[in-house]
């Protein structure tokens, strides 16, 4: 679905945010991209949706160079739902959940046919559909991250690309989201990445790892095969002891 | 506001802007009765000019009517005097307002408004710069250089802004507002340099940059309105980026907005908007900012309703405006004052109610 090649990114001239990454994300797969702060994340994200500009390398959707791609089309595939989503006016959930429609419909036309069923949809396997009328700026944090994810997903995308999703959230709503994340993938095969930065919770809902640290990719593979001892020592700096199999933990020791 | 629905709000705008546009033709030196306004406005129609003189309407079962010709004078004033300036009203308010609704839109700012970004103060510039240079000129090259040098000037202030602001290939919508805000100061300050030391009578000057609609006449109305119903109609349709806009660019980007396009665009027809005003009407200040403000608490954020409906009230409110402005007192109140009146008491209204709208 996505090939990452060799990307070299910096800001504005400043000194390179990632350092050659090469990244391989198939369709149906579940991946978590965990690593410290300022290892480039975020960053990571934003090369891979087409928002940010690689100084080196190149993305390619589905074989073809992202640059090249208008952003509706990307729009179409790939659905965000960023870190931070604050609204400059006191917007009702439908209508932020409607947003998601863009890039489907012409700027001329007024009628959206699949565009009511799919915002409904979206709304439904959030559980914001009682939500509807409400002022997106007066809920909670979990509806509220639950509405940008309803947004994401009436834009009926392939990929969902997520930046922190259980930012902000206590370890209920942090599960109520991955769980509601994690059934899109099995019931639909859209395909996940999404940024993390619980490691118990990472390795409990995907099925892939990517650590990343300094801008660059340390491990990349299955939870167990990646979160070892020795890969959350070098990457955090912090001394664990993991607990494989079922029960899959990660216990700090300091 | 529920309750009443959406529907409902916009029929009860159109009624209210039909009623503005009445009570604006009736009220004047002479107080005009509505089947008199009715008659003269259809005798300007072409082929009915029979409704100004007498004649007899003929109904069933031999019931007859018979009209009067309208008293002397009446057509006139309707026709060139009053209903010009009513028109005009009509469209600098739909101008303002769906400006205003835009720019708010896209700078997911609620306090900017048409002029803030430098329209008013280029405007004002250009204006006084044409009545310097075109002292001792005859009238005809001096309203034509003043027309033409407030448009330029409006424009390119925000131009100007806007290449100020440019980083790159990007121009990130804080520094645009800032760039404008600065370019108002120093044009601001340059005018009133201009006004104090080469305008001989500056009383004049000063009374037509404070905003009127008076003494319109039709070929202006002939420039203004086409260029407000084609912006109105192109960024009614550009409510959805509008509506992304709000949620921030890189969300914008996200969705599949091709940000850069779609803000040059919505930068440019806004702006177009209200310089086209400033050249006939002076600097009617705070209308974009209030208009979308009232109608965001009665139909909400979304920007595909909220810039029809700005429009309808807009042009309402700015009928009405007018029609204070001329009324109110024995001589004619410059209508910026009263925009800007209003436009003072509402922002402290809003500091009051918190977030109110907002």
């Amino acid at each position: 679905m996505i090939r990452v090649k060799e990307v070299v990114f910096g800001y504005n001239g400043g000194a390179p945010v990632l350092n050659g990454i090469d990244l391989r994300v198939r369709k149906g797969d579940m991946i978590g991209i965990l690593g410290p702060n300022g290892s480039g994340k975020s960053t990571l994200i934003g090369n891979m949706c087409g928002t940010l500009h690689p100084r080196h390398g190149t993305v390619l959707l589905e074989g073809r160079d992202i640059r090249s791609l208008r952003r509706k089309e990307i729009a179409r595939k790939i659905a965000v739902v960023p870190q931070k989503s604050d609204l400059g006016f006191d917007y009702r959930v439908e209508e932020i959940v409607s947003m998601g429609r863009y890039p489907h419909i012409g700027r001329f036309s007024f009628r959206d046919p699949d565009g009511r069923k799919a915002v409904e949809d979206a709304m439904e396997q959030t559980g914001v559909l009682e939500l509807r009328e409400k002022i997106v700026d007066r809920l909670s944090g979990g509806e509220r991250q639950r509405v940008m994810i309803a947004r994401a997903l009436a834009q009926e995308p392939r990929i969902l690309m997520l930046d922190e999703p259980t930012k902000n959230l206590d370890i209920r709503h942090s599960m109520d989201i991955m769980d509601l994340i994690r059934k899109r993938n099995e019931k639909q095969g859209i395909t996940v990445l999404s940024v993390l930065h619980d490691l118990d919770l990472a390795a409990k809902y995907c099925d892939e790892i990517a650590l990343l640290k300094n801008g660059k990719i340390v491990a990349v593979g299955g939870v167990e095969e990646v979160l070892t001892e020795r890969s959350i020592e070098k990457v955090f700096d912090i001394k664990v002891r993991v607990h494989g199999g079922r029960g899959f933990h990660i216990e700090v020791m300091g | 506001m529920r309750t009443v629905g959406r529907r409902g709000t916009f029929i009860f705008l159109i009624i209210l802007l039909l009623i503005s546009i009445l009570v604006g033709i009736s009220i004047g030196p002479e107080n005009l009765y509505l089947p008199h306004i009715v008659r003269g406005l259809i005798s300007g129609l072409p082929g009915l000019d029979w409704a100004a003189r007498g004649f007899t309407l003929k109904g069933p079962l031999g019931l007859e009517s018979h009209f009067g010709p309208l008293p002397r004078g009446y057509q006139t004033i309707i026709l060139d005097i009053r209903l010009p300036v009513v028109v005009m009203a009509l469209f600098v308010g739909v101008g303002l307002s769906v400006s205003g609704a835009s720019l708010q839109g896209l700078f997911k700012n609620p306090l900017v408004d048409p002029f803030i970004i430098g329209i008013s103060a280029g405007g004002a510039f250009g204006y006084v710069l044409a009545v310097i240079l075109t002292e001792g000129a005859s009238i005809w090259i001096s309203q034509f250089l003043k027309v033409l040098l407030s448009f330029l000037f409006s424009v390119g202030t925000v131009f100007m802004a806007y290449l100020l602001s440019r980083t790159g290939s990007k121009v990130p919508l804080t520094y645009l507002l800032l760039a404008g805000v600065a370019l108002s100061a120093s044009l601001t300050a340059a005018t009133q340099m201009m006004v104090y030391l080469s305008v001989e009578n500056p009383t004049p000057v000063i009374f037509s940059l404070m905003g009127s609609c008076s003494l319109t006449k039709w070929w202006e109305i002939g420039i203004v309105a086409p260029v407000i119903l084609m912006g109105t109609l192109v960024l009614s349709a550009f409510g959805r980026d509008l509506n992304a806009f709000s949620a921030g660019e890189e969300t914008a980007k996200h969705l599949g907005v091709d940000t850069e396009r779609s803000k040059t665009t919505i930068l440019v027809l806004a702006s177009l908007m209200a310089a086209i005003t400033v050249p006939f009407c002076g600097m009617i200040g705070f209308v974009g900012l209030m208009v979308p403000h009232i109608m965001r608490r009665f139909i909400g954020s979304d920007q595909r309703l909220l810039i029809p409906a700005s429009a309808l009230f807009g042009g309402a409110f700015l009928i009405i405006c007018d029609l204070v402005a001329r009324s109110l007192l024995d001589v004619t109140i410059p209508l910026g004052i009263i925009t800007g009146l209003l436009g003072g008491i509402f922002f402290i209204y809003l500091l009051k109610a918190k977030r109110v709208g907002v």
